[in-house]
């Protein structure tokens, strides 16, 4: 760790940016520029090859983005000096993107109600209503089809009703009532057609008519976007009497109708059954017969997403049956953060002194092998921690405690019991780091003090108290703040182990479970349980979250030298 | 003790040889014994899981390690009829690629920005560091549902960035290099004396000279940790590979081995702790060819191991 | 002037290299690609016969294997951003769930539609509209060890007799419980999961009152609900092994036809670990359950299926994704699961092609069973009640009487149901 600077250093480090400004950079060598304009090149291709995609797609917004961040990036590495931002630029760019873009999208999330129920645009819960409406007629004779097609190239459906094999009826019509209705054909009309098998299922149906072309299986499929959603209508007024359409499989019609009809002029939904009408509520995305009203009656259960400023926090702070067990897990939380961040280090540090002993043989094997968990993915261990904490199976249970039935240890589902599984295979994934690094710091520690500490006559017990342990903190503080915040979204560990389980009193709202901490919990409201996904009241909650441990940690920095380090 | 540290290795071995049978147990036996208890905790869920890919069945069930010795669950990870539907070849490729290509791209974006950081001098250098720091703090697995969108929102302008693509999941990890690695490695930059610096500069080297040719091979070790440190953190990276990921051919294996036992009616433990143990191997490998430069890897350079 | 120079140069040559390097935009997904997501036994069980349909009638099927955990959520994020399947393959009781997500749209069955029983179709239904083809049913039954029991129990004393002599084992999660193995035990206390209303669920829980009691009691009872054996998921060999051994008093398991390849299959279990050897089809009994309580048992069936992303009517592949779906509810490809996987079909032409006795055992059991609800807010009944269910068995009731922590469980759940 650096020493404080005295004021001549600082006079000496402020002289000494001055000459580095001047002399910034030195003179470019030739074989540098040209590798840097290769890498110019790259990324302008790069850029070039994205904007004609935006171009082609007329995404303005994107492309000028795209322009002016390229732009940026060569005037940033073609003019001289500004050195900082040409070390800089690569991480940060990435970090504005990819990073901090996602901080800021869910910091927007939260102010919606994004979720089960309103889980796209209004667009999409406009089209699913609309497709949910219409309904077939499932008491009305399925009717094999041919679709056919006029000297216009006007489509329309021939069926056969082949309900009575021996008499098929036939009928004929297209999308326009007034110019090609639907109809039963008469005799005349009869002579025209030839009959054949049905190429679905042999049945013998009307094939073709004269004056129009069958289609053949391949233009079906050409042509399936406009024959998928054609519309015959039945009656002049197609929302009262009906209309054919093509069942998936493009075999036959069947009578169908719509139950509820969208009006675009007044953004509502009326119900043809009851006309009753349903109004696009924007305040709480979706189709309700009462605007505002939560519990007011709905066309659907599929809205759509809609700001709902603090609604997410107001619940986070305001709601009765969110506070109990939020207190309790918010301890857990930091309980379980600072007992792994305690443990393991106080492991760790034991560790790091009794090996740091040059007298013991083999101390590489036993160095080797203990950071072994380090090493080892961490889910993978987390898995394998799951298993032998089994109840009935495990290998703890009932190899190394060798237990009976009856008697076995609830490792996973008695809440304390849990809490302690948990922090034992925390402990084993995290002291290897805390070895590794007590015994880097130790080693650190300049041997004239532990010596001069001898010759005062301290004991071995003084040494470490007085004068190793408070350097080893100086030193490692940083990295155990950022220990800290690590465990405090551990959700690797909480999640593949225990799954926040075993879960607390059924008779809350929310699934607090035994181990669950704070970010676990959250993933259940996001992604789980309840009456659906809320992302809208999870990114809220990461929000929060990100300001807590954000928050500790900085304070924390600010105790430490770090900030002075950065002089 | 102190003083016994600092005698030269012929006298301690001598010092050692000498020593009594009681006072060897006073000294360093009981430091044996914790040493074995420990490496015992340390082992036994490795060697599990070791054991368990070796048996037939799935588990450990006689409930003595190792009673089984049965290849079959690596022969039938790489069997070519299987791959078709569980490509595991396809998920160490991808692995390694991914995980290669990321710990590369990280180590030299990160590293230059330490080298900014460290020896430039710039206005919000201070708050840029400490924003680094804290902005990792985000809690991740929270921003999936952001991280989909913003991927998704790529995909429809820009598919090789999106999702799908392993250009989109090695750019979110990238995006989160600066904050993963810049600190630990600016303070090793620090020990790195600034008069080999100015040296050069007085000798005409340009800024990129004194950067890849001095600085650069001088913190080797420390570019060699960070790329082993964001190489197991893409390998142990189950999370984010899902959101991005579509075809079971693009997985990696983190990913991948939740086949073997998201069925609740036929998990297969013994596959997967093959699997787990072929994901392993390579990463505690090269973790234990570099153990000399880790823990000054960790410690930024505060401290050297 | 010189940098300016220099930079203009600079400049031009990366304007160069930049043109010479561009590329091509990609090229358009072809119109006859149908992506389905699954999970790897829905794969496994269709995907063989229905790329042989596929590949006759130039399709091609995309099926993506994805976790069955994650499937349903991913569908629900990636489907309105374009980039989710065309079909989505799962279990009925999602159909809620994809709905209010607006992801899914309703499909018809065409000719199809007269093979499929009205409990099939009504898992797939929402307000009376189809969204979902059936693919294949499951229902849970009494599974015996001929060898351990000649007669199977088939009166209430006899059952209750076997359940307190420990027999009986359910695989049931101690946490999480297991409101789906359950339903054999609650549904025999005139209880229901929710209240019926000619033949369909209402959204009022029909666990609670007088009834409820009296199963929370027995739930708790030394001779009731605790004699149960259970077993964790994990625990998947000791349920196969106990039912094998011949040494072991358990005879019966609460299960479904999902757990006959294991039982067909060796094992070993418990400690000092005892090897169990596979049971021929001959020795498994399959029957229906008993009543514990005295009322009817009415258990719950499952039917997996398949969804039409809302993402495809009108497309331009609109018609072929149709042609995938009608092939899928269709005989030839239901049979040819049957005959690979040993699943009861749900287009009953195929049931009708079943004469495997254990399968007819389980389709026995199933006559009673009311598919499982699909409410939105269904994820949280199953939750509430497991949870319920295993905290009275494992006694952890928080100072409550069983009765009272059961109802309290249930009027939670009830006013969580009316506020959402």
């Amino acid at each position: 760790m650096a020493e404080q600077q005295t004021p001549e250093q600082k006079a000496r480090a402020k002289a000494r940016a001055k000459v580095a400004r001047k002399l910034e950079g030195g003179v470019p060598s030739l074989r540098g520029t040209l590798i840097k304009i290769a890498f110019l090149a790259l990324a302008d291709a790069g850029a070039l090859f994205a904007s004609m995609l935006l171009i082609a797609q007329h995404q303005w917004l994107y492309f000028s983005v795209l322009l002016g961040a390229t732009l940026l990036i060569n005037w940033i590495y073609l003019r001289r000096g500004n050195l900082p931002a040409k070390y800089l630029a690569p991480g940060v760019i990435l970090l504005i993107c990819f990073q901090i873009s996602i901080v800021f999208f869910s910091g927007f999330i939260a102010f919606t109600n994004y979720g089960a129920l309103h889980n796209g645009s209004k667009e999409d819960a406009i089209t699913s209503i609309k497709l949910s409406a219409i309904v077939t007629d499932t008491n009305a004779p399925f009717l094999y089809v041919s679709p056919v097609e006029d000297s216009n190239k006007n489509l329309e459906f021939l069926a056969t009703d082949t309900t009575d094999a021996a008499n098929p009826i036939i009928y004929l019509g297209g999308t326009d009532w007034a110019k090609q209705p639907w109809h039963q054909l008469s005799a005349a009309e009869l002579a025209n057609i030839k009959m054949g098998p049905s190429p679905a299922d042999g049945t013998v149906i009307a094939l073709s008519i004269k004056g129009f072309k069958t289609l053949t299986q391949d233009q079906v499929i050409a042509r399936q976007a406009e024959l998928s959603s054609l519309k015959v209508p039945l009656g002049a007024n197609v929302d009262k009497a009906g209309f054919m359409a093509l069942d998936p499989s493009a075999t036959g019609v069947q009578r169908t109708f719509y139950d509820a009809i969208y009006d675009p002029k007044a953004d509502t939904f009326t119900r043809q059954s009851d006309g009753k009408v349903f109004y696009a509520d924007e305040s709480i995305g979706f189709f309700d017969a009462k605007k505002g009203d939560l519990h007011s009656e709905r066309i659907s259960d599929t809205g759509w997403r809609v700001n709902i400023g603090l609604g997410n926090f107001n619940r986070i702070f305001g709601d009765k049956s969110l506070q109990k067990p939020l207190l309790g897990i918010f301890s857990w939380t930091i309980v379980f953060a600072l007992t792994s961040v305690v443990s393991t280090f106080v492991v760790g540090l034991a560790l790091a002194f009794l090996f740091n002993d040059d007298r013991i043989r083999g101390k590489k094997v036993y160095r080797s092998i203990m950071i072994l968990p380090y090493a080892f993915p961490a889910f993978l261990s987390a898995y394998v921690w799951k298993g032998m904490f089994n109840t009935n199976a495990g290998f703890i249970n009932t190899s190394i405690l060798n237990l009976h039935k009856g008697h076995m240890i609830p490792w996973l589902t008695d809440p304390t019991w849990a809490k302690f599984a948990i922090l034992l295979c925390n402990l084993w994934l995290g002291f290897p780091y805390m070895f590794l690094i007590t015994t880097g710091a130790l080693q650190a520690i300049p041997s004239e003090l532990t010596e001069s500490a001898m010759i005062d006559g301290a004991t071995n017990w003084q040494q470490f108290r007085l004068i190793k342990l408070p350097l080893l903190l100086i030193s490692l503080a940083p990295l155990l703040i950022s220990s800290f915040a690590f465990n405090f979204n551990n959700f690797t560990v909480i999640y593949l182990i225990t799954g926040g389980g075993p879960s607390g009193d059924p008779s809350l709202r929310v699934d607090a479970g035994g181990t669950d901490i704070l970010i676990s919990f959250v993933y259940k409201i996001a992604f789980s349980t309840g009456v659906g996904a809320d992302y809208g009241l999870a990114s809220a909650f990461s929000v929060l979250i990100f300001f807590i441990v954000g928050g500790i940690s900085f304070f924390s920095f600010r105790r430490t030298q770090f900030l002075e380090d950065l002089a | 003790m102190t003083t016994l540290n600092e005698l030269e290795p012929t006298d301690r071995v001598i010092k050692q040889r000498r020593m009594s049978p009681l006072k060897w147990a006073r000294t360093l036996g009981w430091k044996h014994l914790v040493g074995i208890v420990v490496s015992l905790y340390a082992l036994f869920p490795i060697l599990y899981i070791l054991s368990t890919s070796l048996t037939k069945a799935g588990s450990v069930s006689s409930g003595v390690l190792f009673s089984d010795f049965f290849l079959g669950n690596y022969t039938a990870l790489f069997d070519p009829a299987k791959q078709h539907d569980r490509p595991f070849t396809r998920w160490v490729i991808n692995t390694v690629v991914i995980a290669s290509i990321n710990a590369v791209a990280s180590v030299f974006i990160s590293a230059l920005a330490a080298y900014a950081f460290s020896r430039m001098r710039f206005i919000g250098r201070r708050g840029g560091l400490m924003t680094l720091i804290l902005i990792q703090m985000f809690p991740s697995i929270l921003g999936l549902v952001a991280i989909y969108g913003i991927l998704s929102e790529i995909t429809k302008y820009f598919p090789p960035l999106g999702l799908g693509s392993l250009g989109g999941l090695i750019m979110i990890y990238l995006g989160g290099s600066l904050g993963g690695g810049t600190y630990l490695m600016y303070g090793f930059f620090n020990t790195v004396p600034k008069e080999l610096d100015e040296a050069a500069k007085i000798d005409g080297a340009t800024h990129t000279q004194i950067y890849f040719k001095i600085i650069l091979r001088l913190v080797a070790p420390i570019l060699a940790v960070q790329a082993l440190l964001s190489f197991i953190g893409t390998v142990s990276d189950y999370i984010l590979p899902s959101v991005v990921f579509n075809k079971p051919e693009q997985y990696t294996l983190a990913l991948g081995l939740q086949f073997f036992i998201d069925q609740p009616y036929s998990q297969n433990w013994a596959m997967f702790c093959a699997g787990a143990v072929i994901t392993a191997t390579p990463v505690v490998a090269l973790f234990m060819f570099l153990q000399r430069f880790i823990t000054s890897g960790l410690t930024g350079g505060a401290v050297k191991g | 002037m010189k940098i300016l120079k220099r930079t203009a140069a600079l400049a031009a040559v990366a304007v160069a290299a930049t043109a010479l390097l561009a590329v091509s935009v990609p090229a358009q997904a072809a119109t006859s690609t149908v992506t389905i997501w699954g999970d790897q036994n829905t794969h496994d069980a269709v995907f063989p016969a229905l790329s042989k349909w596929a590949k006759t009638n130039k399709i091609t099927v995309n099926y993506v294997v994805k976790d069955f955990g994650q499937l349903r959520a991913q569908s629900i994020t990636a489907i309105p951003t374009g980039s989710g399947p065309d079909i989505i393959a799962g279990a009925h009781d999602w159909t809620g769930k994809l709905l209010g997500a607006g992801v899914i749209a309703p499909v018809s069955l065409g000719a199809n539609a007269k093979n499929f029983s009205k409990e099939a179709l009504s898992g797939f239904s929402v307000y009376g509209k189809l969204y979902g083809v059936p693919a294949w049913t499951e229902n849970i039954a009494l599974v015996y060890n001929k060898n351990k029991v000649s007669k199977p129990a088939a009166t209430t004393a006899e059952w209750k007799k076997a359940i307190a002599d420990g027999t009986v084992e359910v695989g049931f999660n101690a946490t999480n419980g297991d409101p789906y193995h359950f339903a054999a035990l609650d549904t025999s206390f005139g209880l229901s999961q929710y209240k019926r209303l000619n033949g369909a669920w209402t959204s009022q829980i029909g666990e609670g009152g007088a009834n409820g009691a009296k199963f929370a009691d027995w739930l708790a009872a030394a001779d009731g609900g605790k004699a149960l054996n259970s077993g964790n998921s994990g625990d998947w060999d000791t349920l196969n092994g106990q039912l094998q051994d011949p040494n072991s008093k358990v005879a019966y398991w609460i299960t479904g036809p999902w757990a006959i390849s294991a039982l067909e299959s060796d094992h070993a279990y418990g400690k000092p670990a005892v090897k169990t050897t596979a049971l021929k089809p001959s020795e498994i009994g399959v029957t229906v359950f008993p009543s514990v309580g005295g009322s009817a048992v009415h258990q719950f069936s499952g039917v997996r299926g398949y969804w039409e992303s809302v993402k495809v009517p009108g497309s331009a592949k609109a018609l072929v994704v149709g042609k995938v779906l009608n092939a899928l509810a269709g005989s030839d490809i239901q049979t040819a699961v049957y005959k690979l996987k040993q699943l009861i079909p749900a287009n009953q032409v195929s049931v009708a092609k079943v004469t495997d006795p254990i399968l007819l055992g389980f389709g026995k059991a199933g006559k009673a069973a009311y598919p499982m609800a699909s409410f939105v807010f269904q994820d949280t009944t199953w939750s509430t009640l497991g949870k319920a269910e295993a905290a009275i068995i494992s006694g952890n009731t928080q100072g409550k009487t069983p009765a009272d922590f059961w109802q309290a469980a249930i009027d939670t759940l009830q006013s969580t149901i009316d506020n959402s």
